[in-house]
């Protein structure tokens, strides 16, 4: 079931949540919502699933308008933070009870609905479990039966918020790489919503990212890591440095001192320089025309980095240094820039790199 | 929280378990126990036969099935009427909801009687609800319904605030992963929302009962009095008191002691049932 979203609007109060989003969702895909808190992710999956009732803007699930329908017709599966299991229902009962509800003609039989229910906890590796009660599972565990649950209704796209929020760091890690099975497995439409760039990153086909009700970007995690498109971006995923600089005649001076042509077309005037850790490195001071002290030296397992007080523009920044630096803290040092991505300077949400 | 184990003649890191339970056994004894001991022995001075042949005086028996009927009744109706404001109270946020939340509590602070004066003069044949609902051909005051009203009254409170923290720790959550899995609003309410609310309401019930059965002052002036219709056992007590006839008074007391007791153990076995069956451990 492919999803289109076309000028999505939905504001609490006078503050806007959600601004006019377009968004097209493939059918099997498993898409990432990234974005910091109060950015409208949440928002925008609730509105897909009829949770909340949008301003303005369509909502289809494949040709068909769900605008308007309510939550009970829509039939997706929703995945909560919190769980939001029925503590006084056992596991199976909480697995079956999307089935158990259904009017006369369409509720299974009481054999049909064992048969799934048992599937189901097997699918989710919880065989056994089926006369537990919510409180007697873990949290991981207490998750997988809502993953059943929503499952279990054949729900035609799967919604999931902040799914693994609440579950310490290695749950986690295996829940994530368990979803991506069973999504493979099932081939559902799966949306998450997620603060988590690790977890959007290595979880999804594709990721959106949202910055304050917008949708900043939208592509593959190599798109969003490699290519990022706005500062934002930029800057909200992964590792970076930003300089503050300026561009006069197509060349980049920071604080005066100029650093060479830009690499990408921009205009003149104020701008924000970009580049990652490993994108850059230390070199003899004489020969950059970027030169700092030396800070400090972080050793973090397999990587090591370098601190550097920038000399022009005063500027902290921290780039990838060889393991055996002999450079004490206090020396001189350049930095070579390698790959960076230059943006107008501006806010910090909604402009375009001009063709990166 | 889970109680902290405790063995005779071991210190413990957390003291003071001697202390409570002494003062815990101390209060129990002089205001509950000793006090109800006294009216078991006084009635007892009768013998069983004696306490057995007043009790099936039928004009008592009338006053009996009427106090704990009534009391049981407008219990149930206070858990209904009780719910619904709790609900209300716990979800929503209107301009008022603080005052009405405050408000609930009145009958617990008024003076019983003044609450039956003022029952009284509203629900009288010439009273503001009295005179529409007597041309309407139905009496409320001095009739087994005025007494249900006040009951009602008093009760309500109960039932409020012991199903309102409940369901104040209810997630919305719980409704809306209801309503994506297709349950209409009414399987919701009665599937999702009500199934862990039963504990607290058996609760709330039992609370508001044992207040009804009790209950004089509120109840004498809606009531009228009038024996085999509209009087209550409470009212035989201080009868048989201003005839002197201590012992008569004692025997009534125990009688209703003993029912009572034995609802209220009902009502507690149901619920520790529910507990169980709802996963409570």
């Amino acid at each position: 079931m492919d999803i289109r979203i076309r000028g999505l609007t939905k504001s609490f109060g006078a503050s806007p949540a959600i601004h006019g989003v377009d968004l097209d969702i493939r059918s099997g895909e498993l898409l990432g919502l990234l974005g910091p808190s109060g950015s409208g992710k949440t928002t925008l999956l609730r509105m897909i699933a009829g949770l909340e009732i949008p301003n303005d803007g369509r909502i289809f699930f494949g040709d068909e308008d769900a605008s308007f329908k309510t939550v009970q017709e829509r039939r997706v599966g929703f995945v909560f933070q919190s769980y939001a299991l029925f503590r006084h229902m056992s596991v199976a009962d909480n697995i079956s009870y999307g089935l158990r509800v259904r009017p006369g003609a369409q509720r299974p039989t009481t054999a049909e609905i064992a048969k799934r229910v048992s599937d189901l906890l097997e699918m989710m590796q919880l065989g056994g479990f089926g006369s537990r009660y919510p409180a007697q599972l873990s949290g991981g565990q207490r998750q997988r039966v809502a993953l059943a649950r929503a499952l279990a209704v054949e729900p035609r796209v799967l919604l999931l918020d902040e799914p693994f929020g609440a579950l310490d760091a290695q749950v986690r890690k295996d829940l994530r790489r368990w979803l991506r099975e069973i999504h493979d497995r099932t081939g559902h439409t799966t949306i998450f919503v997620t603060h988590d760039q690790d977890e959007a990153l290595e979880l999804s086909d594709r990721v959106a990212i949202l910055s304050k009700g917008r949708i900043e970007q939208i592509g593959s995690p190599q798109d969003v890591y490699h290519a990022p498109q706005t500062p934002f971006v930029f800057g909200f995923i992964g590792e970076s440095n930003r300089l503050d600089v300026s561009v006069e005649y197509g060349r980049i001076k920071l604080s005066g001192v100029d650093l060479g042509a830009a690499a990408q077309a921009v205009g003149d005037g104020a701008a924000w320089l970009f580049f990652r850790p490993q994108d850059a490195r230390l070199t003899d001071a004489s020969q950059a025309p970027l030169r700092g002290a030396l800070r400090a030296i972080h050793r973090t397992g397999a990587v090591t980095r370098a601190t550097v007080l920038l000399e022009p523009g005063g500027a902290l920044i921290d780039l990838d240094a060889p393991a055996d630096i002999a450079l004490q803290a206090g020396q001189q040092t350049g930095v070579h820039l390698g790959r960076y991505t230059i943006f107008p300077a501006g806010e910090l949400a909604g402009v375009r790199a001009r063709a990166a | 929280m889970l109680p902290v184990a405790w063995r005779f003649g071991q210190p413990s890191p957390l003291p003071g378990f001697r202390l409570a339970l002494c003062g815990t056994l101390l209060w129990l004894a002089v205001i509950v126990l000793i006090p109800l001991g006294g009216v078991l022995l006084r009635s007892s001075s009768i013998g069983l036969a004696g306490i057995w042949e007043i009790a099936t005086q039928p004009r008592l028996m009338a006053a009996l099935r009427l106090s704990f009927g009534l009391s049981l009744l407008a219990g149930v109706f206070s858990l209904v009427v009780g719910l619904l404001i709790a609900w209300v109270l716990t979800r929503y946020d209107f301009p008022g909801s603080r005052f009405l939340d405050a408000a609930i509590d009145l009958p617990f602070a008024m003076p019983t009687a003044v609450a039956g004066i003022a029952l009284t003069a509203v629900y009288a044949p010439n009273g503001w609800f009295g005179a529409p609902l007597a041309a309407l051909g139905l009496k409320v005051a001095y009739t087994p319904l005025g007494i249900f009203i006040a009951l009602v009254f008093i009760g309500l409170p109960f039932a409020v605030r012991t199903i309102q923290p409940v369901l104040a720790e209810t997630e919305v959550e719980l409704e809306e992963a209801s309503a994506t899995l297709g349950a209409t609003r009414a399987q919701t309410i009665r599937k999702v929302i009500l199934p862990p609310l039963i504990p607290a309401a058996l609760t709330g019930l039992a609370l508001s009962f044992a207040r009804a059965v009790g209950e004089y002052g509120s109840v004498i002036f809606i009531a009228g009095n009038i024996p085999f219709a509209s009087e209550i056992a409470p009212l035989m007590v201080v009868m048989k008191l201003e005839e002197f006839d201590e012992t008569g008074a004692t025997a009534i007391a125990a009688i209703m002691l003993g029912v009572s007791f034995a609802m209220l153990l009902v009502i507690n076995l149901v619920q520790a049932w529910t507990r169980r069956r709802l996963g409570h451990g």
